[in-house]
């Protein structure tokens, strides 16, 4: 009870936040885009394939099949998997990082923890309230990529149910985030420390390592379409490939996406990778790992502690 | 002057006390050493395909329709941009936000501005401050990458490969100023320090990665792994011919990606490291005729940011008094 109190609080404080408005609008908003520019370069490229044949045939050349030809409805939400990767995990990232911080802001701690409540009763509070804010995020982005797909193209209930499934992968994988925001939150007497350590840590995940362990390079592992880099050719790539890959959280969480939205073309180029059960493995471990991390901070968290400094 | 210097000076000296900043200078200087032997590898990997691909044509009595792959050290340096791009920026976003937040936990500003200081003599002073530290941290850069070239293989590099390089110094530094003078702007305008922050961070978000990752997968070569235009084994003429048709959905695409600062730096940097092929039989002229826009949108930024933050320190009276 003390707990669901705890969470009630925090996502009432959350919503009276401009910043956090101001991250979700602009992920609401890339949502919404994201679909109309996937339709909009699916058509743009089949209209260039037909010009390529038309000039290829006038050459008398042959013409190769239309690689644009079994595309699956959902490849027009393919952009969604990387503004996941970029917004909803900095977005999550600013959850956890205001509910970590915000006790400490407000220099509430020392009468929080004068009541009747316990460490364990405060961070199932805050980790509840982040939750549920995250899903809530997801379900609206679920909406409103339902709308989308049914305005542009069609969409029946086996593409409900991949949606479902990617938004659920989804969810996870930016609550990881969050938890790390919302564990350095409660680690840092810093505001902006505790902000930024969860940044770097997302700047690693997201572009060190698939340029490390795949030899991606950070702009280029933002396409959906990844470029061709043929790493098992070098015997050191392909040993630091190895060595990495399993760490590298937004390469798994890109795979299994696609395979739930049965995306073509966007699977990783090096031929050594996991099935989607280990994805989804690596994912769980990756969120047992920040859960982890926020059970350690708020175990060392000195409840004796004043303001935290901006 | 003097005063301007005093404070340049102080402020320089902050910096290395700022441990938050020196770990993310430390994962700069790595990630940009890490970036190259990478991209090295990636090198040696085609040079070997190429060279087994040559030997069993060889064997058949065949010869190869490609020529082999050239080395051009700079084209090496593909990730390097990449990450003075993401990292740089918000290099400079912290770099603002520091030199503000310090004032304002401190509260020395209003001090300050009891002795024969002006406002003016505080901004220059702080960009002056900020802008020594920014070369000298993009020099490590350049610094880290000639060692790593001299490393991997002992490559050295021609005088217009200096030149360029040094060209490229020079513009990542204004990168990187772009993004103090607006978290400077931002953190003084705004009465929540971590608001001007996360602020900051979602402008960052949108002009450093979406906006240019709108564009590049609108782009229709970027369809196909490898490229669409490969694909169908076409040259640049008829690429272009076929593109000619399209020219509206192009002029938009450009538009986006020219919404970004980080576009603009990333297309000169590309040019001048002849990451597009094109650009490596270009002369160094040629190539700065080709980008003076973006060079000069970089520049005119950084001297708009000057003015706004000299003009919101002279507008704000609530951070003064705070």
């Amino acid at each position: 009870m003390l707990s669901f109190s705890i969470a009630k609080n925090e996502i009432r404080h959350l919503l009276r936040e401009r910043t956090f408005f101001l991250i979700l609008s602009v992920f609401i908003l890339i949502t919404l885009a994201s679909t109309y520019i996937g339709w909009s370069s699916q058509h743009t490229i089949e209209s260039v394939y037909q010009e390529s044949a038309i000039l290829l045939t006038a050459a008398g050349q042959n013409v190769p099949p239309s690689p644009f030809s079994n595309l699956p409805t959902l490849d027009i939400v393919k952009n969604m998997i990387i503004y996941i990767v970029l917004i909803g995990s900095l977005l999550a990232i600013t959850v956890g990082h205001s509910i970590g911080t915000k006790d400490q802001k407000a220099g509430v701690v020392r009468i929080l923890f004068s009541k009747p409540v316990t460490k364990k009763d405060v961070l199932i509070g805050k980790v509840t309230s982040l939750m549920l804010v995250l899903f809530a995020i997801m379900i609206v982005s679920l909406g409103i990529s339902i709308a989308s797909i049914a305005m542009l193209s069609e969409i029946h209930s086996a593409m409900f149910l991949q949606l479902i499934g990617f938004y659920g992968i989804s969810f996870l994988y930016i609550l990881g985030f969050g938890l790390l925001g919302l564990a350095f939150g409660l680690m840092k007497r810093e505001s902006a420390t505790a902000l930024l350590i969860p940044v770097i840590i997302w700047i690693v995940i997201t572009f060190a390592l698939p340029e490390m362990g795949s030899a991606l390079y950070p702009t280029s592992s933002l396409n959906p379409i990844l470029p061709q880099t043929n790493i098992l050719d070098s015997p050191v790539l392909s040993t630091i490939h190895n060595i990495l890959y399993p760490f590298s959280i937004s390469e798994h969480y890109k795979l299994l996406s696609s395979a739930i939205l049965a995306l073509q073309g966007t699977e990783s180029v090096v031929s050594v990778t996991y099935s989607p059960i280990m994805n989804m493995f690596i994912l769980t471990i990756w969120l047992i790992l920040t859960l982890a991390v926020s059970i350690y901070a708020m175990s060392k968290f000195d409840i004796s502690r004043g303001d935290v400094y901006e | 002057m003097n005063n301007r210097l005093i404070i340049a000076k102080k402020e320089f000296q902050d910096i290395f006390r700022s441990k938050i900043f020196s770990t993310i200078l430390v994962l700069l200087l790595t990630l940009t050493a890490t970036s190259i032997l990478v991209s090295t590898f990636i090198f040696k990997s085609q040079v070997s395909q190429y060279e087994s691909s040559l030997a069993l044509l060889q064997s058949i009595g065949k010869m190869p329709t490609e020529a082999a792959p050239q080395l051009f050290p700079l084209n090496l340096l593909r990730g390097v941009v990449d990450y003075i791009e993401i990292i740089g920026a918000i290099i400079g976003i912290l770099l603002g936000y520091l030199s503000i937040a310090k004032e304002k936990k401190t509260k020395t500003l209003k001090l300050l501005l009891s002795r024969p200081i002006t406002k003016m003599d505080i901004t220059i002073g702080k960009i002056m401050g900020h802008f020594l530290f920014v070369s000298i941290m993009i020099l490590s850069v350049a610094a880290i990458i000639l060692a790593s070239f001299l490393a991997i293989g002992g490559i050295t590099l021609t005088t217009v490969e200096y030149y360029k390089l040094a060209i490229f110094v020079m513009l990542s530094i204004l990168y990187i100023m772009v993004f103090f003078t607006l978290s400077f702007f931002l953190s003084v305008q705004q009465k929540s320090l971590s608001n001007a922050l996360t602020i900051c961070f979602v402008i960052w978000l949108v002009f450093v990665l979406v906006l240019p990752q709108i564009g590049d997968t609108m782009d229709p070569d970027n369809q196909v792994p490898g490229g669409f235009f490969k694909s169908m084994g076409f040259d640049k003429p008829q690429e272009e011919a076929v593109m000619a048709k399209f020219s509206n959905y192009e002029t938009t695409r450009d538009h986006i990606e020219q919404l970004s600062v980080t576009k603009h730096y990333e297309r000169t940097g590309f040019a001048l490291f002849g990451i597009k092929k094109t650009y490596n039989d270009m002369m160094l002229l040629e190539i700065l005729k080709e980008k003076w826009f973006d060079i000069v949108f970089l520049f005119t930024l950084f001297i708009i940011g000057i003015f706004s933050d000299v003009y919101i320190l002279y507008k704000d009276k609530q951070f003064i008094s705070s």
